[in-house]
Parts: C-alpha cells; structure tokens; sequence
C-alpha cells in the first residue's frame, strides 16, 4: 500500500496511549488500531481533523507516500 | 448526551432478533435430521404412508430391497433438501449471535435459494430413478420410467430464482458495507 500511516511516530512523540488517543479522538480502539497498522481503505477528515487536534500536528506528520517500484516505472 | 430510550429500544430489538433466531435455528435443524428419519419411516410403512410422486400400483408388494433402493434413491432429493435447511439453521445461527449483515450470511442465503431451485429438479430425477427401480423386475414391455412436473414445482423454480436474487443483492451490498468499515 503507498499511503503508510505514521501514526506511532507521532503517538511516541506525544508520549500519548493508542486508548488515549481513540478515547480523544471519538472512535474505537479496534478502529484505531487498524489505523495503525495500514490496514484501513480511508480515513475521515473529520477524523483526521481529530486526531490532528489531539496530537497538535499535521495530517503530513500522519500519512507518508511511498510510491512502488512498478508504479514509478510506469 | 445519550439517549436512554432509543438505547432500551435497540435492546429490545436485539432481544427479540436473539429469541426469534433461536427458535427459528432451532426448528430448521430439528427439520434438517428430522427429513431423512422421515423418509425412512416412509418406505418402512409405505403401505400406510405413500412415498410422494410416485404411481400407487408401483407400491404394491413391494420387497424389502426395493424399500431400501427406493430409500436410498430418495436421499438424493431428500439430501437437497438438508443441505438447504442446514444453511438455513447456520443462517438463523449467525443472526441469533448478532451477526447480520455480512458476506457470510448472504452466502448461506444464497445456498438456500439454490436447494429451493433445484429441489424441483430433483425430485424429477428421485421420481425417474425410483419408478424404474420399482419396476425393474416387472415383464418385458412393461417397466416404467415416470417423470412429472405440477405447478408447485414450477412456483418452487420461480422462488428459488427470486430467493437467490436478493442473496446475490445483499452479498454485494454487504460487501460495500464492509468495506465501508474498513474507512475509519
């Protein structure tokens, strides 16, 4: 998937729980986990808007684009 | 702030979809083993309990092999019809749990649907087999193959069709609505 989540980099910056954050944010752990680990097809911008608010960042401190090798040679 | 009577309301509905599915999953499996029990009671007391579709002459003196072939004949249109109440009592099973609107579930819709449009078919071929088991023994000239279609049948084709329609609806909306999860 090229959109990886950098969500842990931000919750260990923050110092911050991922049950802190959910509870904050207004949406589930499980939710939330599957965040985490890349394993949703979209987010929200009002969740986004949230976490953003939660965190004090950016939306580019949460998502990083890595392109794949085939599309790039495409 | 939350409101407690919608939440006593959904309660309510969750209670009563438990209660209904359980019973409902309770019956379907009941009739899925009752199915082959009665048919075996069926061709042992076929002199009081008529096998369906078939000529009453064919029933006539009838030994013991040929209750157990047309026992055994019969399972195959008897089989169809468990394999359909089976998926059926899963079916049940799964709402009783709260597991409603998934993949799963219209999938076993759809095998329903397919034991209800094939079951005519079926028993065609049950009806077929058996007439000419029955008869195997009988003189030259005058063994007999007999197939018969009524409009039950036909109406059983036209809901299965149906049946199987909305299962295929509900699959792929269910599968929108999983994916629509998966957006957080």
């Amino acid at each position: 998937m090229p959109i990886v989540v950098t969500l842990d980099v931000m919750l260990a910056r923050r110092k911050m729980r991922g049950k802190e954050l959910a509870a904050a944010v207004g949406i589930s752990e499980q939710n939330l986990s599957l965040l985490r680990s890349g394993k949703v097809k979209g987010v929200r911008f009002s969740t986004l808007q949230h976490i953003c608010a939660v965190l004090d960042c950016q939306p580019g401190d949460l998502l990083h684009f890595e392109p794949d090798t085939d599309e790039e040679e495409s | 702030m939350i409101d407690t009577n919608d939440n006593a309301e959904d309660e309510r509905r969750r209670r009563r979809i438990h209660r209904v599915a359980g019973v409902m999953s309770f019956c379907c499996a009941f009739l899925a083993i009752a199915l082959p029990i009665c048919m075996a009671l069926i061709w042992g007391y076929v002199e009081y309990m008529l096998p369906p579709r078939l000529p009453a002459h064919l029933l006539e003196n009838m030994s013991v092999w040929d209750r157990i072939g047309g026992f055994l004949l019969s399972l195959f249109v008897v089989g169809v019809g468990v394999w359909g109440l089976s998926s059926l009592a899963t079916l049940f099973a799964r709402f009783r749990r709260g597991d409603i609107f998934d993949v799963r579930a219209a999938v076993l819709l759809r095998r329903f649907a397919l034991s209800v449009l094939v079951l005519p078919l079926a028993g065609l071929i049950t009806e077929g087999l058996t007439t000419a088991w029955l008869s195997r023994d009988a003189a030259p000239g005058e063994g007999m193959v007999a197939l018969s279609l009524s409009s039950h049948d036909l109406f059983l084709c036209v809901i299965g069709v149906l049946l199987l329609t909305i299962a295929w609806i509900l699959r792929d909306a269910a599968a929108i609505n999983e994916e629509n999860r998966l957006i957080v």
